[in-house]
């Protein structure tokens, strides 16, 4: 029945001189269609790819205050011989938590928007990745000394430690 | 005879005597000498240390052996290249006498009259006392020797010009007496000169005019355009634009350790610096740093605003 409504269809078209015609601009139709969809998923993507790494710019740079904040809290004690010795345990565990982060704060494509972050991460990940780890493991020494109580070998931990953010800030993180 | 017996064990006990004497006295100025000598030194590596460890001179992204030169330094002027200062007789500075080199520090000639560029800070250097300067030569001879030719500058014209320079140096610079305020106590005394002349803080940290002459009126209050094209802070105690809200243990452990108040990390120059500098200075000697800067008059430049 429906080949035959087709067939009708046809005849009719071609009475009327019409058959290219139709399937011309049917055909223009679909590509239209097609176009317009690829590009509105190409927007609609870029949009969704911008935010996700907007979000997640946003959330690094979060947590990496949030490490500058505990290693600030930290030197504020020692430099001022403020009474909050039991603090510095806390400040340097969650340094530590923090630094086991790092890695996946820097997913592929997240390079791109407001962010200090070089491509140089993307481009050369290993060196990144020891950078990385440098830091994790100096961290979780100072989260040790700082357990031991031992307030001078702390002092110098707190050293040791922080040029492991200088030796990936220097590779990797743009300058204000 | 009067030529007999006793006298002779008096002469010959006190000749060996007087030879022992002689040599124990000879040791001992040795001694002394060579401890002298060697104070000599390590006061001139405290010298060394307390002007930022002369980074300039020192090619470390390419592994450049120390003090041996090679090290670009970008300017608007054009690219510098740090020159040996190792005890090379050819190639570095090891023919050099006393006077070519205090010539060299404080009035920016080379001993074959050459006129330095002001990216070599002979103009904070002029205040440093000859004899701190001395020292310094004492400790930069006792380095090991490199040889390695000097790489020419690479300067827009006319800054490559010696007579530009001949000009630079009689119109646009003038030396100037250092300026002590004994009305002030020593720490801030001893702070003014290290800032100024030894650590020469305001090389970096002052703007300069079109000619390249540091901008006097607005003394550490932060330059754009520093050497590198890095930026420079503010370093008055402006609140808002400088480091007003920084007290002086935040300046003297920073200088020590490039660790900000705010537990951020120091980049660049300034970590060279305080790596190859600063950080060996006494606390005593980084406090009156500290002392001296937060006395400044605080001067509003606000560098991240576009
Ligand atoms: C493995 C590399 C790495 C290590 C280790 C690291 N950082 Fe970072 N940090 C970065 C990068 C990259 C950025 C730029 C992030 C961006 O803008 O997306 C950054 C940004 C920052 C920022 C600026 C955040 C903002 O507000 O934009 C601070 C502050 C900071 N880091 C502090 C630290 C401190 C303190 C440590 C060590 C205790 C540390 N970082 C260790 C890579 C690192
Ligand atoms: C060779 C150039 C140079 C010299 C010499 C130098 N600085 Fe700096 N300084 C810099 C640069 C560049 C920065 C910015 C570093 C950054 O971006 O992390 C800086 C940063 C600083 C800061 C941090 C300011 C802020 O707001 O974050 C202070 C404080 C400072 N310098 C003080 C000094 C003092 C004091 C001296 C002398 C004892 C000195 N500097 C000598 C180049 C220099």
């Amino acid at each position: 029945m429906f080949t035959l409504s087709i067939g009708r269809q046809q005849q009719i078209n071609a009475l009327a001189g019409k058959t290219l015609d139709k399937e011309e601009s049917n055909m223009r139709n679909t590509i239209i269609i097609t176009a317009a969809s690829i590009m509105l998923l190409v927007i609609f993507y870029g949009e969704s790819s911008f935010a996700d790494s907007h979000g997640i710019i946003k959330y690094r740079q979060n947590v990496m205050k949030s490490t500058a904040g505990h290693m600030g809290a930290i030197v504020s004690i020692l430099k001022n011989s403020l009474p909050m010795q039991a603090h510095v345990a806390d400040h340097a565990r969650s340094m530590m938590q923090n630094s086991k982060m790092t890695l996946s704060m820097f997913p592929k494509g997240s390079g791109e928007g407001r962010t200090k972050a070089k491509q140089e991460i993307w481009g050369n990940w290993s060196k990144f990745e020891s950078a990385a780890k440098a830091f994790e493991r100096e961290s979780a020494k100072l989260a040790e000394v700082a357990e031991s109580g031992d307030m001078e070998a702390f002092a110098k931990q707190v050293r040791t430690t922080a040029k492991t953010c200088g030796g990936c800030h220097k590779h990797f993180r743009e300058r204000d | 005879m009067w030529w007999q017996p006793q006298a002779l064990p008096v002469k010959n006990k006190l000749i060996p005597a007087l030879c022992r004497l002689g040599f124990w006295l000879c040791l001992f100025l040795i001694i002394v000498n060579q401890a002298a000598g060697q104070s000599l030194i390590d006061t001139g590596k405290y010298i060394f240390h307390a002007s930022g460890g002369c980074s300039c001179h020192t090619d470390t992204k390419n592994d450049g052996a120390f003090l041996a030169g090679g090290k670009p330094i970008k300017t608007p002027f054009g690219t510098f290249y740090g020159t040996n200062i190792t005890p090379d007789p050819e190639t570095g500075i090891g023919k050099w006498s006393d006077d070519d080199f205090i010539h060299a520090m404080t009035k920016g000639l080379s001993p074959e009259g050459n006129h330095y560029f002001p990216v070599f800070p002979y103009t904070s250097f002029q205040w440093i006392t000859h004899e701190d300067l001395l020292a310094l030569k004492a400790y930069l001879s006792s380095i090991p020797a490199v040889r390695q030719k000097n790489l020419p500058h690479d300067l827009i014209l006319p800054f490559g010009r010696q007579a530009a320079m001949i000009v630079w140096k009689n119109v646009v610079w003038s030396p100037q007496p250092f300026i002590s305020k004994p009305e002030k106590s020593e720490s801030w005394n001893r702070g003014n000169y290290i800032t100024q002349a030894l650590a020469h803080c305001g090389e970096c940290h002052t703007p300069r005019n079109l000619l390249g002459a540091l901008k006097t009126d607005m003394h550490f209050s932060g330059s754009k355009e520093g050497p590198e094209g890095e930026l420079a802070p503010n370093i008055t105690p402006d609140i808002n634009t400088g480091i007003g809200d920084w007290s002086k243990v935040d300046i003297s452990y920073f200088l020590e350790t490039g660790i900000k108040p705010d537990g951020d990390d120091t980049q660049g120059l300034m970590l060279e610096v305080i790596e190859h500098g600063y950080q060996h200075l006494r606390q005593e000697d980084l406090d009156s740093i500290a002392e001296y800067l937060l006395s400044l008059p605080p001067i509003i430049n606000d560098l991240k605003a576009e």
